[in-house]
């Protein structure tokens, strides 16, 4: 299926807008005077669903385009991030580094095992020159 | 004269030992970055953010300038020998590297140092005059200007980064709500805290721009799969007197578009480049050969590159409000230190602005050499392959990320604006604008409220001050333009049937 990447933008700056604006509502407004907590984001989401209704509009007067997303490596990048908080905070961060980099290299089309060990090795060195030699408090295990 | 003396006081600052080696680590860094794909200036200088805690405010932002600068240059070499543009180099790929195609990459190479260094030259001599003159206008400025004068930001860096002023705005607007994600300082009210407690200060910066620049990049040229083949021609570097005479004149037009338009709000080294190769494109002599591989068209575009990179420091330091994405940040840098960029900034911190504005100077000394006899032996940063590039490039994020707080669950925030970066690439819409607008959007309301309070509420008193007035006059001009622009070339499209559409 192919969708728009026009129209895909409009209603995903729709979606921010209305996300912000509707939670605004939620804090207290005030008067233009006095102005309390809920007034400024209210009038910047407002402004954003007029812009994103305009390109929404727009669509009709540009030509199509498809919208192209590969899930594949944004989610082995976000995996191995994820990866990396999780595992420093539940085991350590030297395995986490390991893990990361592991999953990480895999989008990479030329994947090579030995060559993501090694960077792993390194980088787990790396890491451990930071913390000894500049002083970072890296919880490394 | 004040100027020299000024000047002499900024070198005695910057030429200790220590401020030295600032400027040199932020020039090699600099070139590193603008070399090497998928870690631009943004995302290097917001890596190295939480650095800046732990050595002297002068030389953490002298190093962070010549991070900025220094990219430009590197951003250069990478654009003549494998037409590979970064953010900034769009230009150099053209004549650049049909100069490599004929086997002439030295002088290619030579043009653009030598004229990045003339632009960046004048452009310092620009920012010595200017900066404290236009501080001195900024203290006029009162609530309804600065608002008014973020929008007009807000409207030059839609028009000029994107193309489409409404993508661009949209972003910006994106930008300035991100930025109320946290405990709003007059009330004490939480917003869009979602209930997490990580972001009761609100969203890290460093979590933005790591996110959207750093994690997005990365992803889209793993997508890309583009291969780089690492450049084996030879390199003659010194040229002939004649080659040498036709550097000089089209480096100093650039220097003069670049050191303009370094100052426009939304400005900066893209535009210029542009507007300076537009330029000699018209009045070179050799203005026949552009586009084939000519001197011209090199010296001009790396001079304004150059030239811009330095002269957009102005905004930011004397009035307080930066132009463009870069100094957004460096403005936070400014703010980590303790130190408000603005009107007072000159005269309260002499020895930082003296002392960065001399620094520039050193630096385009040490890159003149980094960049020119010392060349090709960056060349073989390419030989290092990707795969093993990105997952370190990774590991830094997660290594800054952390240690800004020391707290693991920012990472997370991290990644998720990773995603959300990704998103906005593919919908083709440009992260500079949010990134602008996330860190002035603090500011701009505060000003907001501050002006409405002023004012009891009347809206008028953004137009009956005559400077605001002025400024949104402009921003009236601009979108009226824009929208003109746009229904005629919708009209002309539905008269000719076009099979491509271009980028709007």
């Amino acid at each position: 299926m192919t969708v728009n990447q026009n129209l895909a933008k409009g209603i995903f700056l729709l979606a921010i807008a209305l996300f912000f604006g509707m939670q605004a509502m939620g804090y207290s407004v005030g008067a233009f005077s006095k102005a309390g907590p809920g007034m400024f984001p209210l009038i910047v989401s407002i402004m954003l669903l007029i812009l994103s209704g305009a390109v929404i509009v727009r669509t009709w007067f540009m030509t199509a385009r498809p919208l192209s997303f590969n899930w594949r490596n944004i989610g082995l990048v976000t995996i191995g991030l994820v990866g990396f908080a999780l595992i420093s905070e539940h085991v350590n961060m030297l395995v986490a580094i390991v893990v990361m980099v592991l999953t990480a290299s895999y989008a990479s089309d030329d994947f090579k095992l030995s060559r993501a060990i090694i960077l792993a090795a390194s980088l787990s060195l790396i890491a451990l020159a930071m913390r000894y030699g500049l002083g970072f408090q890296l919880p490394l295990y | 004269m004040e100027i020299l003396n000024n000047l002499a006081f900024g070198f005695s600052h910057a030429l200790t030992l220590q401020n030295l080696f600032f400027c040199a680590t932020g020039c090699v860094i600099g070139t590193l970055v603008g070399l090497l794909p998928g870690l631009g200036p943004l995302a290097t200088i917001s890596l190295l953010l939480p650095l800046t805690y732990s050595i002297p405010t002068g030389g953490a932002l002298i190093m962070l300038a010549g991070i900025y600068y220094g990219a430009q240059y590197g951003d250069n070499v990478s654009a003549i020998t494998m037409k590979i543009p970064h953010a900034s180099s769009i230009v150099a790929c053209i004549d650049g590297y049909q100069m490599t195609l004929k086997g002439k990459t030295g002088l290619a190479l030579f043009s653009a140092g030598v004229s990045s260094f003339i632009g960046g030259t004048v452009a310092i001599v620009v920012l010595a005059c200017l900066a404290p003159a236009l501080s001195e206008v900024a203290l006029l400025f009162g609530p309804t200007e600065y608002c008014s004068l973020v929008l007009l930001g807000f409207v030059c860096v839609s028009m000029v980064t994107t193309g489409s002023v409404l993508d661009g705005l949209a972003m910006c607007l994106v930008g300035v709500l991100l930025g109320q994600v946290g405990t709003d300082v007059t009330s004490g009210v939480q917003r869009f805290t979602l209930g997490l407690s990580s972001l009761y200060d609100g969203v890290g910066l460093i979590s933005v721009s790591l996110g959207c620049f750093g994690i997005a990049e990365i992803t889209k040229n793993l997508d890309n799969k583009d291969k780089r083949t690492p450049f084996n021609g030879t390199i003659k570097l010194i040229p002939t007197w004649a080659e040498f005479k036709r550097i000089i004149p089209s480096a100093l037009r650039g220097s003069a578009v670049g050191s303009l338009l370094g100052l426009m709000p939304g400005g900066g080294p893209v535009i210029a480049q542009f507007a300076a190769y537009a330029i000699d494109k018209k009045v070179s002599k050799y203005r026949d050969e552009i586009g084939h591989g000519a001197i011209e068209g090199v010296a001009g575009q790396a001079a304004a590159d150059e030239a811009a990179a330095r002269t957009s420091f102005i905004p930011l330091m004397a009035i307080g409000i930066p132009e463009n994405a870069v100094m957004a940040l460096m403005m936070a840098a400014f703010i980590i230190n303790g130190i408000q960029p603005g009107p007072g900034m000159i005269s309260n911190h002499p020895d930082l602005f003296w002392g960065l504005v001399a620094s520039m100077w050193i630096g385009n000394c040490f890159l003149l050499l980094l960049n020119v006899p010392l060349v090709r032996y960056w060349l073989s940063v390419f030989k290092i392959p990707y795969g093993a590039l990105f997952p370190s490039i990774l590991f830094f994020c997660c290594i800054g990320t952390y240690s800004v707080n020391s707290n693991l669950h920012d990472i997370f925030i991290t990644a998720f604006f990773g995603v959300l970066g990704y998103v906005f690439l593919r919908l083709k819409l440009d992260a500079a604008p949010l990134m602008l607008g996330f860190i002035l959007g603090p500011m701009l309301e505060e000003n907001f409220r501050r002006a409405m309070l002023i004012s009891r509420g009347s809206f008028y008193t953004f137009v009956q001050h005559p400077i605001s007035g002025f400024l949104l006059g402009l921003v009236a001009l601009f979108l009226i333009w824009q929208f003109v622009g746009f229904l005629l070339t919708a009209r002309r499209r539905r008269s000719v049937p076009v099979v491509e559409a271009p980028a709007a």
